[in-house]
């Protein structure tokens, strides 16, 4: 059997703990491979920057665990750290039933954390926990905010959280800020409170699968930038300088394994061409 | 059979909540705004008792393994496992609940642990498997055996440089329009095709809703008259 | 530093559950079919738990202490779901469908005229096909690049046209237009490969993370679990 024929039938499983190596070498030992920043996670940092004094932001945690686990983690918790720097008022809001709890787990993060110290519950920042209905309860609280949230993730009514006086609905939003994993997500808020509220401007942290169709949403003005999935995080990471070992060992996985794919793809190609030719030598 | 048992009331009753929304959402008739307030305020409640219908299956589907066990066959007890696990953890859920006097069982300490610990990691790791068979694909599947494969193939190694952290710090200094590709290649041609998906995907939606409140699509009200 | 015994405990569930997904890239075991039966029931257990605190507080409190019967109606709608099990009661279940369908098709449908359809072809009509920067003047890359995106636009909704026949004059030009679609959509579809293959592999690199939070967890399970997993292989082989 050639070279080619034996390497095409090697075990799937050589394959899997060659992936389990690539990864896991960067992960003991940082090799702190070089990064650049895209335009794009510099005008989503630009955005939040530009935020006026006493601007409210809905933060959007539209997140399943492992989207959370993987790339979205990262991104809620630089741009919580970001927002909670500047002088505005966050609405923790998740239409995700496990995007809820793990509001508290970004408030969790010792930057965030630290940045929150200056901050008071109910008067800079709240969490609305959870709101089902998908899409419909977007719309409900897009229309009105305080027939659809009764109180807030401790039972805490609306009328004893004083920032919530005066958000009553969409328009009271100046930003938008939505961590999405899928449906719903950036689409289903362009929808029921961008279509409302047209002033409102948005920023999507999206998986890097959802990134090919949130282009076309960035291109129509509809998001004013996005975050591109886990290289993203660790570009916007960088912009606040707040990357740990633990997030350069990350991004040195993240190179690893795609160098990894990689070289499988060209490999499987020249064993392709190169047995192609034999069959048709055969011929 | 009854009037009221067969689909055209309900049928009816779709269409009727659908104008209600379609003429709050684009006149300004403000007892039209509070009932569709209203009606989203009521369908979120409604729609949170639809998790007893997969409940009830899941338990009806792994009791019946139970009942069909064979000597010596031992999988039913991952059957047993997960009614009792299901039981318990809903259970546990409504005691954070009620002991919490909150919405939020997470809030309930032992709930949010088994959350954060078990639930995490099972849905984090399921869906990470796919990172193994991406890669066995890769090397196995993913083969440029048409011109178009080509394309797809040369345009995803672009777009994986592109992506690598290191990628475009190692390889933009080599290449120069390295980096401005990979831009391209996301900026113009992913954009165009994917803004083509979404406007034909806009035209579909409408359509289908159309179809769904004038009555010819009824698949979601189940088999039967 | 001490951790304590719930955190320590914690780490080695997380090991436990996250290994046993993975053994299945070895072999199907039962630490798998006992991972997988955990999730299906932690699943659907959560969002069971969750949905009884929203209706336990928003609905069924204001009922109880008079603020709001209206409540009501959504709670009897909402619990003829249970006739989905009956043969006989049946047609009681299509109502809340009936209300929830309609409701979110018609929110929907309102939305998705103006953010997805509108919107986009807005953007697509409205882009500039001779470019002029003030201060840099005639910019011959994006103006090439407005008019790619034009027809590769046009290309992508070509394609999707059926109920024109290639036969006629019109149908042809159609045909060849969504050949540049097809062209369009094979570089789209390769660049959502590149960054689907980003996101799988930053969801196993973050677990992969949370495993090296203790080595001997990680691989004590491990061990544990190759080695159930060898034997098992090898006695079904053996029963085979």
């Amino acid at each position: 059997m050639s070279f080619w024929k034996k390497l095409e039938a090697v075990d799937a499983r050589v394959i899997y703990l060659i992936l389990w190596i690539a990864i896991g070498l960067p992960l003991l030992t940082p090799l702190y491979l070089p990064l650049s920043i895209s335009p794009d996670t510099v005008n989503y940092h630009k955005a939040i920057e530009a935020l006026p004094a006493g601007a409210v932001v809905a933060f959007g945690m539209d997140v399943s665990p492992a989207g959370y686990g993987g790339e979205l983690g990262p991104q809620a918790r630089a741009t919580a750290y970001h927002l909670f720097t500047k002088p505005v008022k966050i609405v923790f809001v998740s239409f995700w039933e496990t995007g809820a709890p793990l509001i508290q787990d970004v408030w969790k993060n010792r930057f965030v954390a630290d940045a929150m110290k200056d901050k008071k519950y109910g008067e800079d920042y709240v969490n609305l926990h959870w709101i089902p209905g998908s899409e419909t309860g977007m719309a409900a609280f897009a229309e009105d905010v305080w027939k659809t949230v009764p109180a807030d993730y401790k039972g805490t009514k609306l009328a004893d959280l004083p920032m919530m006086a005066k958000i009553k609905s969409v328009n009271d939003f100046a930003l938008l800020v939505c961590i999405e994993t899928g449906t719903p997500g950036g689409p289903e808020y362009l929808r029921q409170w961008q279509a409302r509220n047209r002033n409102l401007k948005m920023l999507v942290g999206s998986l890097g699968v959802s990134v090919p169709a949130n282009i076309a949403y960035m291109a129509s003005g509809q998001y004013v930038s996005i975050l591109r999935g886990g290289r993203g995080a660790t570009e916007y990471q960088y912009i606040l300088k707040i990357v740990t070992p633990t997030d350069v060992q990350g991004s040195d996985a993240m190179t690893m394994s795609h160098m990894v794919v990689l070289v499988f793809l060209l490999l499987g190609n020249l064993g392709y061409l190169a047995t192609k030719g034999q069959k048709g030598g055969k011929k | 059979m009854s009037f009221y048992k067969r689909k055209e009331l309900p049928i009816v009753i779709t269409a009727l909540c659908a104008l209600l929304m379609i003429c709050a959402y684009f006149f300004k008739i403000p007892e039209a705004k509070s009932a569709s307030t209203t009606v989203q305020t009521w369908m979120l409640v409604m729609v949170n008792f639809s998790v007893v219908v997969g409940f009830v299956m899941v338990i009806r589907m792994h009791k019946r393994r139970i009942d069909k066990r064979q000597p010596g066959d031992k999988s039913w007890l991952y059957s047993v496992w997960l009614i009792v696990l299901l039981i318990a953890y809903v259970l546990l859920g409504i005691y954070g609940v009620e002991s919490t006097r909150t919405a939020a069982p997470t809030n309930d300490w032992t709930f949010n642990w088994v959350f954060t610990n078990a639930l995490v990691a099972l849905d984090s790791a399921m869906y990470s498997l796919l990172a193994f068979f991406i890669a066995s694909a890769s090397f196995r599947a993913f083969k440029a055996r048409t011109k178009e494969a080509g394309v797809l193939l040369i345009s995803g190694a672009i777009t994986m440089l592109y992506n690598a952290p290191a990628g475009s710090a190692i390889f933009g200094p080599l290449a120069p329009s390295f980096n401005d590709l990979g831009d391209w290649i996301l900026n113009v041609p992913n954009m165009a095709g994917f803004r083509g998906i979404l406007i034909g995907a806009a035209v579909g939606a409408i359509s289908l809703g159309i179809r769904v409140l004038t009555g010819r699509e009824r698949g979601y009200l189940g088999a039967g008259e | 530093m001490a951790v304590d015994l719930a955190t320590m405990l914690g780490i080695y569930v997380y090991a436990l559950f996250a290994l046993g997904s993975y053994s299945f890239t070895y072999k199907d075991n039962s630490f798998f079919k006992f991972a997988e039966h955990t999730m299906v029931a932690l699943s659907i257990a959560y969002n069971a738990s969750v949905a009884y605190g929203y209706i336990r507080f928003t609905a069924v409190q204001p009922v109880i202490t008079g603020k709001d019967a209206t409540f009501l109606i959504p709670l009897v709608i909402g619990a003829l779901f249970i006739f989905f099990f009956s043969k006989k009661y049946f047609w009681l279940y299509r109502f809340p469908i009936a209300v929830i369908t309609g409701t979110g098709m018609g929110l929907a449908m309102s939305g998705t005229i103006s953010a997805q359809f509108l919107d986009q072809v807005v953007a697509t009509v409205r882009l500039p096909l001779y470019v002029v920067d003030k201060v840099l003047g005639f910019r011959p890359m994006d103006t090439l690049n407005n008019w790619l995106i034009f027809i590769m636009v046009m290309g992508t909704l070509a394609y999707f046209f059926f109920s024109i026949t290639p036969e006629s004059s019109l149908g042809a030009a159609t045909s060849k237009l969504g050949l540049i679609g097809r062209w369009t959509m094979m570089v789209a579809f390769g660049s959502a490969f590149g960054n689907t293959v980003m996101t799988r592999m930053n969801l196993f690199i973050g677990v992969y993370k949370n495993l090296l939070r203790d080595y001997t967890s990680f691989l004590g399970l491990a061990a544990l679990i190759l080695v159930v997993a060898t034997l098992e292989g090898q006695r079904a082989k053996k029963a085979a």
